[in-house]
């Protein structure tokens, strides 16, 4: 993975030491709490519920143990012991006090992590997909272009104080794992008729209380080009993006204000200034030079897999493990692993210090010594010899970290909801847990195929609620914590927006509902079909029809 | 009483004055206009060789303002709130694409913690209203990060490849 020169460093050491400055003043009463904002979210502190909450980045998922391990340490010397992974490949900390936040930014400076740009309206934490390097149908190695682009947004002058925030995601392969059409940019890199690799751009989607899905302005971009293509994307977005309405300030609002292709000629007009700008220009060596942080691990040729795939016709909890839990490598003889962060009765994505640092363990016995976060809030071991499965499935399930749920409906995406996030109108995590104890039935399970639930504590959508197959928002009824279900939605290749279903649920009802949408997906389902595809051939009236002549 | 900062000191005067847009433009002397008042009055001006500065935020469109810009010594951009932040790119394409080599002002809402930013995208000046000792205190600010990914626009090598070359992986 990308390692620290003495430049890197040299900024994240000196912005912390600024930092802890800004907060003495802040403290000393020096800097007025409407000063002091905009320089603590650049920092990753949000001041929540109950305490502050610090979101630390982890830039485009990528983890050593050695961060891990960090990481475990500040759940338990800073906070309540245990952290919360999110969509975007953060993690938040909910219960560290202000005055120790500089504190905990020095430990994360010391194993090459900040918390910088994770917050407030500046470009964000770019996010990847979670099997970069690994999958088969990978197109190219989506990380070194993600580590150039970080460091070209780190701290970038121009663009530190935009319109909203700004979310840019990257993907490598044919199947899009990073939900690059809900992003403010995404980035899709893909291979000309004459073979040479470029980036296909997306601008304008995003979720939120309009979600929307982005539109390509650039087919094929060639990649010497990327950072100064952003760089005009994002000069146009500064200039002309709203700011009297927060709501209106993202950049889809913009584009669909002006339309794609009038959007498109503003971009390609400021780019014509740029794009041979030679400090924006990525040579062939430059790439080359940041591909090196990104070597293939040391494989092992003399893996055995017979063994294994005994142990998969004769031991069903091995069996549910291995086909649900882990997914084909493009490397003879490994595999790539999730570790489950969506064990029934923990609040979804969160991991305690001691999972954390036993983690940290495993990643170096069985996986290189690295661990990806991916944005449905689980964790991947992506590089794992077959012979070692069952070592490491036992190992993991002694951990709490081997729910063989992955991709199910029980591997539900879940914001922290009303019970740590302000802005929330409902609760999410008991929410999950009524459905997790509802549909504890892996054979059900199973049986349902793939299914993605995501679920928000409100109209922000940090749950992407609104691109699940089946989405729950959580809105306020006088007073009331009620549910808004929308179906059909998707974050991947065939991305669409769910639609709503009808009026909003009560809490007791959520569980009730699902069982009723599922009943009529078993009832209506051809064949093997997914709950998306059925959805998509019948439309929503049979699924409305089934939930609200129940509830009366 | 405003203190002003320029290419890194603080300076005893300041010999711009700023105009407000209903009053008289003396005689002589520089003086800074408002862009409305410019756009009304620039053919009188137009003999005038005193120097001339202009005022403008994140409204004037910088396609217009870019090809005058030339005629001014000064432009001074304004931050009517901190979190206003176009004029960042104001001033990287002034400086950048219309190659723009007199004074860029900072005026409004100027802060301690934002000026560094400023001066990475060409603005060397700044007008701060918060007394002497606030104004110390944001010199010593530009310098508080050492080092930058993106070039300034003043700079000459292309730092991203130049750093490239000397950073082997460890
Ligand atoms: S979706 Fe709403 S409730 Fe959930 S984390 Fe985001 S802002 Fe908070």
């Amino acid at each position: 993975m990308y390692r620290y020169d003495h430049y890197d460093q040299t900024l994240v050491d000196e912005r912390v030491a600024q930092f802890r400055d800004q907060t003495r003043r802040y403290l000393a009463g020096e800097l007025s709490e409407d000063e002091f904002r905009p320089l603590r979210l650049m920092n990753g502190l949000y001041i929540q519920r109950h305490a502050p909450m610090l979101r630390i980045a982890i830039p485009y998922g990528l983890l050593s143990s050695a961060q891990l391990r960090t990481l475990a340490s500040i759940a338990r010397r800073y906070d309540r012991g245990y952290g919360h992974m999110t969509t975007r490949q953060n993690i938040q900390f909910n219960w560290p006090a202000l005055e120790q936040v500089p504190d905990i930014l020095a430990d994360l400076a010391g194993v090459e992590m900040h918390a910088m740009q994770t917050s407030g309206n500046c470009i964000r934490n770019i996010t990847a997909d979670h099997l970069a390097g690994v999958a088969s149908d990978e197109v190219a190695d989506p990380r070194p272009y993600c580590e150039l682009i970080r460091q070209w947004a780190t701290l970038h002058p121009e663009f530190a104080y935009l319109p909203r925030k700004f979310k840019i995601a990257v993907s490598g392969s044919r199947k899009d794992r990073a939900a690059t059409q809900v992003h403010d940019i995404g980035i899709q890199l893909v291979r000309n008729a004459d073979g040479e690799l470029g980036a296909e751009i997306l601008v304008g989607g995003g979720l939120g209380r309009t979600p929307i899905i982005g539109e390509v302005i650039r087919s094929f971009l060639p990649l010497r080009h990327l950072l100064s293509y952003l760089e005009a994307i994002l000069r146009v977005y500064n200039l002309l993006g709203r700011r009297d309405n927060k709501y209106k300030a993202r950049i889809k609002i913009l584009v669909r204000a002006m339309g794609a292709e009038a959007f498109r000629e503003r971009v390609e007009k400021e780019w014509e200034h740029l794009r041979d700008q030679p400090d924006l220009t990525l040579e062939p060596e430059d790439i080359a030079l940041m591909k090196k942080h990104f070597p293939q691990p040391d494989y092992r040729t003399d893996v055995d897999s017979a063994p294994m795939l005994d142990l998969v016709e004769q031991d069903d909890t091995f069996r549910r493990w291995y086909k649900r839990n882990t997914v084909e490598h493009r490397t003879a003889g490994y595999r790539a692993v999730f570790v489950s962060l969506k064990k029934p009765g923990v609040a979804p994505g969160d991991i305690t210090d001691v999972q954390m640092e036993a983690l940290a363990d495993l990643a170096e016995r069985y996986s290189f010594g690295e661990i990806r976060v991916t944005h449905t809030q689980n964790l991947v071991l992506a590089d794992v010899a077959v012979d070692q499965l069952p070592a490491l499935r036992r190992d993991l399930d002694e951990l709490g970290l081997a729910t063989p749920t992955i991709g199910t409906l029980a591997d539900m995406i879940c914001c922290p909801g009303l019970d740590f996030c302000s802005l929330a109108n409902a609760g999410s995590i008991d929410v999950a847990a009524d459905i997790h104890r509802r549909f504890d039935d892996l054979d059900y399970l199973y049986d349902l195929g793939e299914l993605r639930l995501n679920m928000s504590g409100c109209m922000n959508a940090c749950g992407h609620h609104n691109v699940a197959h089946i989405g729950i928002l959580g809105v306020d009824k006088k007073g009331q914590e009620f549910y808004q279900i929308t179906l059909g939605g998707s974050s991947t290749n065939d991305a669409a927006v769910g639609d709503r279903l009808g009026p909003a649920v009560a809490k007791d009802r959520v569980a009730d509902t699902l069982e009723a949408l599922l009943r009529t997906f078993a009832d209506h389902r051809e064949g093997e079909e997914t709950f998306l595809e059925t959805y998509r051939r019948l439309g929503i009236e049979p699924f409305k029809e089934q939930v609200y002549a129940s509830a009366d | 009483m405003p203190v002003l900062i320029s290419d890194r000191r603080i300076q005893p005067d300041d010999a711009w004055l700023m105009i407000a847009d209903e009053a008289p433009i003396p005689q002589e002397g520089p003086v800074v206009l408002g862009w409305d008042r410019w756009i009304l009055e620039q053919e009188t001006l137009r003999g005038r060789s005193d120097p001339l500065g202009i005022r403008v935020n994140g409204d004037v469109p910088i396609q217009e303002l870019g090809p005058q810009a030339e005629r001014f010594d000064l432009i001074a951009l304004e931050f009517p709130v901190a979190t206003d932040g176009r004029c960042y790119s104001h001033a990287r394409v002034l400086r950048t694409q219309y190659r723009f080599r007199g004074e860029l002002r900072a005026v409004g809402n100027v802060l301690r913690d934002q000026i560094a930013f400023m001066e990475r995208v060409g603005i060397n000046s700044f007008l701060l209203d918060q007394g002497r000792s606030y104004a110390e205190q944001a010199l010593a600010a530009l310098g508080e990060i050492s080092v930058a990914y993106q070039t300034a626009p003043l700079d000459t090598l292309p730092r991203i490849r130049r750093r490239l070359a000397g950073a082997e992986p460890a």
